[in-house]
């Protein structure tokens, strides 16, 4: 089982719970937060392996969380998964540019997203 | 999304124009006086070219030429005028209004009006207004359609967006009880969640078709053209729809010979096509029917790979073939009233498949059941 720690960046309550379980029942720790300015106090604290990211977001969209995060030191390496209701035609593009490691627009496949995560993280299965 | 207003819009509505090419400078100055007050431009020249020029340099609501002139005819003039500038009005104002003029001017479709030297002043000025009034009703006609279509397309992309959220949840609930992450199922909720399931993913499905009905009409819709084998495709969404197919306990089966040539289309968009023809022929199917997928290279157009989709569902009137392809249409008097739908997905279809340069149709005998067509290109196409 992986033991990587995985920051999921979500406002929607419900969300962030099914998505907590489903990587915990995979094996993950998982750390939270719901808005752009807690985003990147999380991340620094919490140093985690992988993020993955919401745009829509309170205090600021995923792509100025995102700028920020490759502009911290501890966390500018890590890859971030952006997981989205916006349409892709119009974001996707606009996050690889920025760095993000894919882009999947929501309601996401859970087996697209956990492989999506192990490559992001290296771990072959 | 604002790149909708990069298409074609209306010129600025300031200021209007009027170009009048006559050779005679008393004709001219006699107009420049009559229609000094009107609330247009009043620009004059006495040449062909000189009349291009000011063509070529701003936008003019209406052209008025004289016939006879050196150089031109006023037929000729405004015969290129229309094939440059066809949203440009044009009238003619000659002495010399003999029958054939008159009629190869208007068999032509060089002019909308017709005036004879010499010519009432005031009439003319009515008319002059008139046409301006005109093309600016249908100028904010077509602002207002382009305004709605960007609404609609905001609207559509807002709503989209807004179901996506509790869908999310909805699913990621759903397949965590499925997996018995929360404890394990008897077979019956099992059996339950696996319809709640794949009620969710039809849903997922129509709110992506939505959009993209709504691209279609924006012109927004991409293609990733591509080189590939159908087989897999054909595969994946049967094993997708399999289920649906067996709650009404349908056959759904495919067919395909080997080996097939690849084809040039967007892998996405064609399994867009297939889900929602099988999806149709699903839904208008009865009870214990069959539906069968099937692929051939027609001998009479080698540059397609024709799908197939043929179900014993309860057939389409023949005057309802082309029809059902139509936006928002559905064939009436199904033997299911029930069976409704948003009357997108054949529309859709077949916007995916023209896109693509290919052809969509169907073969049907009411009571007997359908067969669908969808002709792929096999090779790089010119799109329009």
């Amino acid at each position: 089982m992986p033991e990587a720690k995985i920051l999921i960046i979500e406002d929607d309550a419900d969300q962030l719970i099914g998505l907590k379980l489903r990587l915990q029942a995979h094996g993950y720790t998982v750390v939270h937060a719901a808005d752009a300015v807690s985003a990147v106090r999380v991340a620094r604290q919490e140093r985690p392996d992988l993020i993955l990211l919401d745009i829509g977001l309170p205090a600021g969209d995923g792509f100025v969380v995102m700028q920020r995060l490759h502009n911290l030191v501890d966390v500018a390496h890590v890859p971030i998964i952006i997981v989205s209701a916006r349409d892709p035609e119009h974001h996707a593009e606009r996050a690889l540019d920025a760095g993000a490691y894919c882009y999947f627009q929501k309601p996401v496949d859970n087996r697209e997203l956990l492989d999506a995560i192990e490559d992001a993280l290296g771990i072959t299965v | 999304m604002g790149d909708a207003s990069l298409q074609t819009t209306p010129e600025a509505p300031t200021p209007r124009a009027v170009l009048v090419l006559d050779d005679e400078p008393n004709v001219l100055a006699g107009l420049r006086r009559a229609l000094r007050k009107e609330p247009y431009d009043l620009l004059c020249a006495s040449a062909a070219d000189a009349a291009f020029d000011i063509l070529h340099s701003r936008a003019v609501d209406i052209v008025i030429s004289d016939q006879d002139m050196p150089g031109m005819t006023g037929t000729v003039f405004l015969t290129k005028v229309r094939q440059l500038y066809p949203e440009t009005i044009r009238f003619m104002l000659t002495g010399q209004a003999t029958l054939d003029v008159a009629l190869q001017a208007i068999n032509d479709n060089a002019v909308s009006q017709f005036f004879t030297k010499p010519c009432d002043h005031a009439t003319l000025a009515q008319n002059i207004r008139e046409a301006l009034e005109q093309k600016e009703a249908e100028r904010t006609l077509e602002q207002t359609r382009q305004q709605e279509l960007e609404l609609k397309d905001r609207l559509l992309s807002h709503v989209s967006h807004e179901l996506r959220s509790p869908l999310t949840a909805i699913y990621q609930f759903v397949t965590l009880l499925l997996d018995g992450l929360a404890g394990e199922l008897t077979s019956q909720q099992q059996e339950y969640l696996s319809i709640v399931l794949r009620n969710v993913n039809q849903l997922q499905a129509m709110v992506q078709d939505l959009l993209d009905c709504s691209r279609t009409d924006s012109g927004q819709l991409h293609l990733d053209l591509q080189w590939h084998s159908i087989v897999p495709l054909v595969e994946e969404t049967l094993s997708t729809l399999k289920p649906t197919a067996a709650a009404k306990n349908i056959d759904l089966i495919a067919t395909l010979p080997e080996p097939l040539p690849q084809v040039y289309a967007d892998p996405v968009r064609l399994q867009q096509v297939l889900r929602n023809l099988l999806e149709n022929s699903i839904k208008f199917t009865p009870p214990s029917g069959s539906i069968a997928v099937g692929a051939h290279c027609p001998a009479d157009d080698p540059d397609v790979l024709c799908l197939t989709v043929t179900d014993t569902g309860c057939g389409i009137r023949p005057e309802d073939t082309t029809r059902i392809f139509e936006r928002l249409s559905q064939a009436t008097d199904t033997i299911d009233e029930n069976r409704q739908g948003l009357g997108l997905g054949l529309y859709l279809c077949r916007e995916l498949i023209t896109r693509h340069g290919g052809r969509i149709w169907v073969d049907s005998q009411v009571g007997q059941g359908s067969t669908f067509y969808v002709a792929v290109p096999l090779r790089t196409h010119n799109h329009p």
